[in-house]
């Protein structure tokens, strides 16, 4: 029992085997330095032990040079801990923040970071707004509200949104988004961005929609729907209201629906990656109702419906394929 | 030795026998999934197998001791999802050619990654930045000393605690 003491090194070993690694890789090391590293090393086995083990541990960090891998670790390390922030270079910290804010509000993962409200993968939230309307945010959405001196005004920054709208006459209720805006004064509607357009669609009353490129607005009526897109003019389409908000009781209605559409909806729910090759599934259409909060078990029943294999190599990683 | 493994296990043993029912539903409960829940059971008492018997024999709340390291083992969980998560969205953002790496490769930057931010996230911050800068960044000190505005010596014992800390997480903080 007492062996294990023996040989491996106490704190003190495990001290200076890390300043002596520190100091090896220093641009000023000197022959002096080395010597007394040799020295060390030589006067007991522990300290060799202790040394082997801290390059060990500096190369585990290799792999997280590479540059996508060194940016993941920055995106889930939190920022400099609050608690250990003084009050008074608190609001210093502040500023810095601000301008950092300022100087990145044009690239979309931190705007979506610093949004009022987001929801994850998979997730979905209803938030009561301070004049009682609501807005149900779906999976990896995210907002901002603005609610002062009576202006209701939502920014939809990326996702689907339902809105139920309080009524007030005075104060229309805006969702805006970078291709345009909807306007209502008390009503259901929902607001969806993908892929730099906007779709408005109304299930109760009405809704001005306008796009803000060309400037252009239509006037939507319950069923009907509009794409806000730059360059586009908007136009008017006949839609489902209870197919389209379906995706508000986690459910998805597919009418001869192309598989590679319905991949692509499943995968906004979906925490792993969904890897397909869209022009091998060509020719293959769905219907039915699927569920979107267990997309695993959805995707076990695509594979059982229709002529694909789905094989998930890890939760994170699905591979869809035609069946051969 | 042998002897001693074989009291070890016998201690798991009792303690698997008279907790583990009790422990997969408190993580059903917790989990919402009776699979994940049976799989994290297992997780959990393999964990046990690296104590020394005298330590699990004077167990005085053998479920508090379980339900926190099942505890730890969901957060551990969910950050690797996280880390997940965050890895393919960069690596959909940039384009990056994912399908060049295989399954396994994948895996195991997940898993390195998981361990590494487990590190970093609990280090203090001064020698956490010094660090992440000289390994990360390959700043030279000096470098190092301008940014943080503090004297080289500094840096290097900043460094120097930093890697004490990941040592201590690795090799354990008794060694």
């Amino acid at each position: 029992m007492m062996q294990s003491t023996t040989t491996s090194p106490n704190a003190d070993i495990i001290l200076q085997a890390a300043e002596w690694h520190t100091q090896l890789q220093a641009d000023d090391v000197s022959d002096v330095d080395r010597d007394g590293f040799a020295q060390w090393m030589a006067a007991d086995a522990r300290h060799a032990t202790a040394y082997v083990q801290m390059e060990k541990l500096w190369t585990r960090f290799d792999q997280v040079q590479e540059t996508p891998v060194k940016h993941a670790l920055q995106a889930v390390l939190k920022p400099v801990r609050r608690k250990r922030v003084k009050a008074a270079t608190a609001a210093f910290c502040l500023l810095g923040v601000m301008l950092a804010g300022v100087m990145a509000a044009n690239t979309l993962p931190v705007r979506i970071l610093l949004a009022d409200a987001h929801t994850g993968i998979g997730e979905q939230r209803t938030l009561e707004l301070a004049d009682h309307s609501r807005v149900t945010l779906d999976t990896h959405t995210a907002v901002n509200i603005q609610f002062s001196a009576g202006q209701r005004h939502i920014e939809l920054l990326q996702g689907n949104i339902l809105l139920q709208v309080a009524k007030d006459k005075q104060h229309p209720f805006i969702v805006e988004t970078a291709e345009g805006t909807a306007r209502a004064l008390g009503t259901q509607f929902t607001v969806r961005r993908q892929h730099q357009a906007t779709q408005v669609m109304v299930i109760e009353s009405r809704v001005e929609a306008c796009a803000v490129q060309p400037r252009a607005c239509v006037t939507l009526s319950p069923g009907e729907s509009t794409h806000l897109q730059p360059g586009m003019t908007p136009r008017t389409t006949l839609v489902d209201p209870q197919v389209e908000a379906a995706w508000t009781h986690f459910k998805l209605v597919a009418d001869h629906m192309p598989l590679p559409q319905l991949l692509n909806e499943l995968q906004r729910y979906h925490a792993g990656h969904l890897s397909f090759d869209e022009s091998a599934l060509e020719g293959i259409y769905v219907s039915g109702v699927f569920a979107l909060n267990n997309t695993t078990q959805t995707l076990g029943m695509l594979a059982r419906t229709t002529p694909v294999t789905i094989t998930p190599y890890t939760p994170w990683l699905t591979v869809v394929r035609p069946e051969k | 030795m042998s002897a001693n493994e074989l009291a070890l296990q016998q201690a798991v043993k009792h303690l698997y026998t008279h907790h583990h029912q009790w422990l997969r539903h408190w993580l059903r409960r917790k989990l919402g999934c009776g699979e994940l829940a049976s799989d994290m059971v297992q997780d959990t008492f393999c964990r046990l197998l690296s104590l020394s018997r005298a330590d699990l024999e004077a167990l005085q709340t053998p479920r508090a001791y379980l339900t926190t390291i099942a505890t730890r083992l969901m957060i551990d969980r969910s950050r690797r999802q996280k880390i997940e998560q965050a890895y393919l969205d960069i690596l959909a953002l940039t384009h990056a050619d994912h399908y060049a790496v295989s399954p396994e490769q994948h895996w195991e930057v997940i898993e390195t990654l998981t361990l590494i931010a487990g590190m970093l996230e609990s280090m203090p911050d001064k020698p956490r930045q010094a660090f992440m800068l000289s390994r990360l960044e390959n700043l030279t000190y000096l470098e190092i000393s301008q940014v943080l505005g503090v004297s080289v010596s500094m840096v290097k014992q900043y460094i120097a605690r930093a890697m004490v800390h990941c040592h201590h997480i690795i090799h354990g903080e008794n060694a």
